[in-house]
């Protein structure tokens, strides 16, 4: 366990003002049980099997150079081969716009206005995402109900979005951590006064703007009231987090702000995901949600490590190298490589956080994802899907588990089992026969 | 050029590709609402032959060049398509905050940028609303009204101490809310907001200050204020048959919504007091009206503004202050030059604007450009005096028209090299609206990496070399290389590696612009000429005026823009006035029946009910 000082000093993160147990008075080991949180972390354009499946057996086996990092958290980790995004290869648009809308949704993706290289088009996701459905049915009483973070996820089309609260309703991410600070440690929130008092008048002005609402869908056409029901639907969100807000301040007090970053630079990249990653950590040991993702950039990306020193192509001009290809392979899994030290280090800070006899991270589950398994073939079977962390006790970690052609609606419903989230189903019930056996 | 050629184009360049396309780029959505209103549909969109699906990989069939539209268009009954919901663009938030309250402080900069699609940032299909945003729009409300409180005295129509507080806030209430709903308030909106001087009771006093401010929040935060709303109302049409009855396929904006849409259209703001002052006298109702308050909006400084604007997102021009350049292959790129790479391009998309020639064939076939003197240190003309940008001649066998500008060389080149694919590909998108497929899914190739013994040329010639790749990049290559005398940073070479520059290429699968040429000046006055260009250059203006991507039922609208655009010699300016006449910008269609009935109950309501201060 690395000290707590290390965390919020982060490797290379952002330098915190002042250490955890600070941030968190007497919050440390007194609560009598902890909640589950959920994590999603997504890195694009698939990977490359040969260089990521475990090998040896299901308990006893060595990973191989991209999983690697995760070598000093195995114990905790459960790796997945033959999980395939079966629904993925239906429905319009290209392999990495259907691979994005599918692979936290389950369901088939819609048509819609994005011209694709299959000459069709592509649409956003056709229903709630795995995150944001653990989130409604935890129905935790946190500031957020969700915290969604990107690394330069920057587009705004479906290549790009991981997140949906419902069939077409994208949830775009966060990608500069100073925002991600001020929206989650609000100076308001630090005196229970001044709290009480904006709480107040939040409400009073909220009241009215709902009010508009029901005048305004009086007057408009079906079609134009959906348009509308999403920012209703914010509003009310609002609300929500006003009655929770007027219980009293937060847990935390509040930690010094992130060094302010061009979040759109190449250069930047790892910066910025290390302070993404803190930020995220601290939102769950304060309890300020209990359901987050983490998207590392989108698929299709222009994106080069040009702070590893790889100028000359980007991730996606990679992913496409053919298989003769060594040193563009090689490459490709540099970048792959970092991603997983990446939720290495996520881990380890998850472990650093005290929670009873335990750590945050045993009460964490953490699934990592990707919309294709390969880049050059743009496959969707055998997802690199990973399990991590204790889920309360729920996940058994130290495993490799190979299946035969399993539809990964199967692994989102034992995701949602695994959170104590009961559903019978979890996206399109034609890919969806059974919960995975994990 | 007519929709049957576009698909047919579309589906030549794809079958070109190895690929298939079923369709237009249209949503289908848009498409069935088109042929759900067969009155207002082009008549000819019957005959309108599917796209040629071709799975061999042959050279490109090309259509016959077409003089005129293929398409009969009514411009009378032309469908002005739907009214989408728009909601406020950060840009169109801060303008509309400047306006409002006189605050400069530009809030929505903070805000997620999640705008842009189809390569403008204005598209209602992409401008979404989460929790996220209403968060933001609260806090930034919230910011306002603290800073707003402090010039009480001009935002007041009243004093509170003589009129009295209850009296005076809700004069306030009447005239501010006005403007911040582009209407005027009904009444139970008027007495709702009344309600926070009530509830400020209990609040930390001033209490009038207290109202005052949660006042301000509440419209910021409205659905009113945050979107663009045209629920439209019926009117009556007189024609040869019927005589005079309700038009049964299109609602026409109300006055309040007639101002909005100018004031947006032009300004990317809200209307001002002249415009207010017309919808109250009911005088933005016949075209003529209308037309005469955009050739006064036009004639401001903001319309200058939005038009830039349009250039820059349908150009990429703005990408110059966010695009990444490598030191080790670009040593003389600094920080310092962004700006300057753009001011050239403004200057001289200005000078076409609104200078003495205002035509765009220019746009591409100019044989000037803009510089000031750092510029011109830059590209080493001399002569050049001062930090005032002036016209200066270009050497017409190396440069012409903005294709050539140093701001569209930096946004379509790779960090660390010019890319004869991305200039290709974006001539193709952006100048002749014929964008094609991205790679087929399985292609397991990379684009070169950068070899400094060979010309860039040659890497990539070698890349398109392979028979997977060869279909597409014939049509994409051979107009990216005649880009290669320019480098990255727009600079002449005549060398590159060690290597003569070979900048001769050849068009292909254009309806008009076909042909082989040498350098980029050649190849833009080649498309200086083109109709298929010009077109393009109209439907990309629709697509930013509309804030939505063409459809079928858009078509004789399209054919009635470029008309306008050629009969005003290309000049811009003249078609957006044009525009401003027409059905697409006057009316809606009509929202299908039942939804519908309530509108207008609803609609019958409100003038009378509309609050008067």
């Amino acid at each position: 366990m690395i000290s707590r000082r290390t965390l919020l000093r982060g490797a290379g993160g952002l330098a915190l003002a002042m250490p955890l147990l600070q941030i968190l008075p007497g919050r440390a080991n007194a609560a009598p049980s902890f909640p589950k949180r959920f994590i999603v972390v997504f890195n694009p354009n698939g990977t490359l099997k040969e260089r990521w499946s475990p090998q040896g057996t299901e308990s006893n086996f060595t990973l191989p150079q991209i999983t690697a990092p995760l070598e000093r958290h195995k114990s905790r980790c459960v790796f997945f081969d033959g999980v395939d995004n079966q629904v993925a290869d239906v429905g319009p648009g290209g392999p990495h716009n259907r691979g994005m809308a599918t692979v936290l949704t389950g369901e088939i993706i819609l048509e819609g206005p994005f011209a694709d290289g299959d000459g069709q088009r592509a649409g956003w996701a056709g229903g709630i995402s795995v995150d944001q459905f653990i989130a409604k049915e935890l129905n935790a009483q946190t500031r957020f109900k969700s915290l969604e973070l990107g690394v330069r996820a920057i587009e705004n089309e479906p290549r790009a979005r991981i997140s949906y609260l419902g069939p077409d309703q994208p949830l775009p991410p966060e990608n500069n951590p100073v925002n991600v600070w001020q929206r989650l440690f609000s100076p308001i929130d630090q005196d229970p006064e001044i709290l009480r008092k904006t709480v107040v008048q939040r409400r009073s002005v909220i009241d009215l703007v709902l009010g508009d609402f029901q005048r305004l869908n009086r007057k408009l056409a079906t079609e134009d009231r959906q348009k509308l029901s999403n920012h209703l639907d914010s509003v009310r969100d609002l609300e929500r987090r006003l009655e929770i807000s007027a219980d009293g301040p937060m847990l935390c007090t509040r930690p010094g702000r992130p060094a302010d970053l061009d979040v759109a630079s190449e250069d930047n990249f790892e910066r910025v995901a290390r302070q993404q990653i803190d930020l995220m950590v601290l939102a769950l040991a304060c309890d300020l949600t209990r359901v987050a993702s983490l998207e590392f950039s989108s698929a299709v990306n222009a994106l080069r490590f040009t702070f590893m020193g790889l100028r000359d192509q980007d991730g996606h001009s990679l992913s496409h190298a053919g298989d003769q290809s060594t040193d563009l392979q090689d490459q490709w899994a540099l970048m792959l490589t970092w991603y997983n030290e990446q939720v290495a280090y996520l881990l380890d800070s998850l472990a650093a956080v005290p929670e009873g006899e335990g750590t945050l991270l045993d009460n964490t589950l953490v699934l990592c994802c990707n919309e294709l398994s390969r880049g050059n073939s743009h496959a969707h079977d055998s997802i690199p899907f990973i399990l991590a962390g204790g889920a309360g006790g729920a996940l058994r970690g130290g495993r490799h588990l190979v299946f035969a052609g399993e539809s990964h609606n199967n692994l989102l419903l034992s995701t949602c089992h695994l959170m104590g989230v009961e559903a019978e189903r979890f996206g399109n019930p034609d890919f969806n026969t059974r919960p995975l056996p994990i | 050029m007519g929709f049957a050629l576009r698909v047919a184009l579309a589906a030549a360049l794809v079958s070109a590709c190895g690929s298939t396309l079923e369709d237009e780029p249209e949503s289908s959505a848009d498409a069935q609402a088109a042929d759900q209103t067969p009155a207002s549909t082009p008549p000819a969109d019957a005959s309108v032959p599917k796209p040629m699906v071709r799975p061999d990989t042959g050279p490109p069939s090309l259509p016959p060049h077409p003089q005129s539209s293929p398409v009969a268009c009514d411009f009378q009954n032309a469908d002005p398509g739907p009214a989408l919901i728009r909601r406020l663009t950060r840009r169109e938030y801060n303008n509309t905050i400047r306006a409002l309250l006189g605050d400069v402080s530009a809030p929505a900069n903070g805000f997620t940028p999640d705008e842009e699609f189809m390569g403008f940032n204005n598209q209602a299909a992409s401008l979404g609303m989460t929790p996220l945003h209403a968060e933001q729009y609260m806090q930034a409300s919230e910011r306002l009204s603290e800073t707003a409180v402090t010039r009480l005295e001009s935002l007041l129509p009243c004093q509170p101490a003589v009129v009295g507080e209850a009296a005076c806030l809700r004069a306030f209430v009447i005239s501010f809310g006005r403007r911040a709903f582009r209407r005027p308030l009904l009444n139970e909106e008027v007495d709702g907001l009344m309600t926070l001087y009530d509830a400020a009771l209990v609040m930390d006093p001033p209490r009038f200050e207290r109202a005052f401010r949660l006042v301000i929040q509440a419209l910021l935060q409205s659905p009113n204020f945050l979107f663009r709303i045209e629920v439209g109302e019926v009117f009556d049409v007189i024609n040869v048959e019927d005589g005079r009855h309700e038009d049964k396929d299109r609602l026409r904006l109300t006055d309040y919504e007639m101002a909005s849409r100018l004031s947006y259209l032009l300004w990317q703001s809200m209307p001002d007091s002249d415009l207010f002052d017309a919808a109250d006298r009911g005088e933005l109702t016949t075209a003529e009206q209308v037309k005469a308050q955009a050739r006064r909006l036009l004639a401001d400084d903001r319309a200058r503004h939005t038009l830039l604007d349009f250039f820059d997102q349908w150009l990429r021009i703005g990408e110059v202050y966010t695009l990444s350049r490598d030191a080790s292959a670009y040593p003389d790129f600094n920080e310092g030059l962004r700006p300057l790479f753009a001011a050239e391009s403004h200057a001289f998309i200005e000078d076409l604007l609104w200078g003495p020639v205002r035509n765009l064939t220019r746009l591409f076939d100019a044989d000037y450009t803009f510089m000031n003197e750092t510029i011109a240190r830059y590209f080493g003309v001399p002569g050049v005096v001062g930090s005032e940008m002036r016209k200066v001649p270009l050497d017409p066998t190396q440069r012409a028209g903005i294709l050539t500008h140093t701001s569209i060389m930096a946004v379509t080149a790779k960090p660390n090299r010019t890319s004869p694919v991305n200039r290709g590909v974006y001539v193709r998108d952006h100048i002749l609206c014929t964008p094609l497929p991205p790679p087929p899914p399985d292609l397991p190739i990379v684009p070169p990496s950068p070899d400094p013994t060979r010309s860039t040329r040659q890497q990539f010639e070698e890349h398109s070399a392979n028979p997977a790749c060869a279909g597409c990049h014939a049509l994409i290559d051979p107009i990216g290389f005649g880009f290669e005398n320019l480098d990255a940073d727009g600079r002449w070479r005549t060398t590159e590696n060690g290597h003569v520059v070979d900048a001769s290429g050849e068009m292909t699968a254009t309806l008009d612009a076909d042909g082989p040429f040498v350098g980029a000046a050649a190849l833009s006055r080649q498309l200086a000429n083109s109709e298929q260009v010009h077109r393009c250059a109209v439907t990309q203006y629709f697509r930013f005026a509309q804030g939505r991507g063409e459809t079928r039922a858009d078509l004789c609208s399209l054919d009635q823009l470029y008309l306008a655009y050629e009969d005003g010699g290309r000049d811009l300016v003249s078609m957006v006035e044009q525009l401003t006449s027409t059905n697409l910008f006057r009316f809606r269609r009509r929202p299908l029946e039942g939804a519908l009935e309530e509108a207008n109950a609803e609609a019958a309501d409100s003038p009378e009910n509309g609050a008067q201060p």
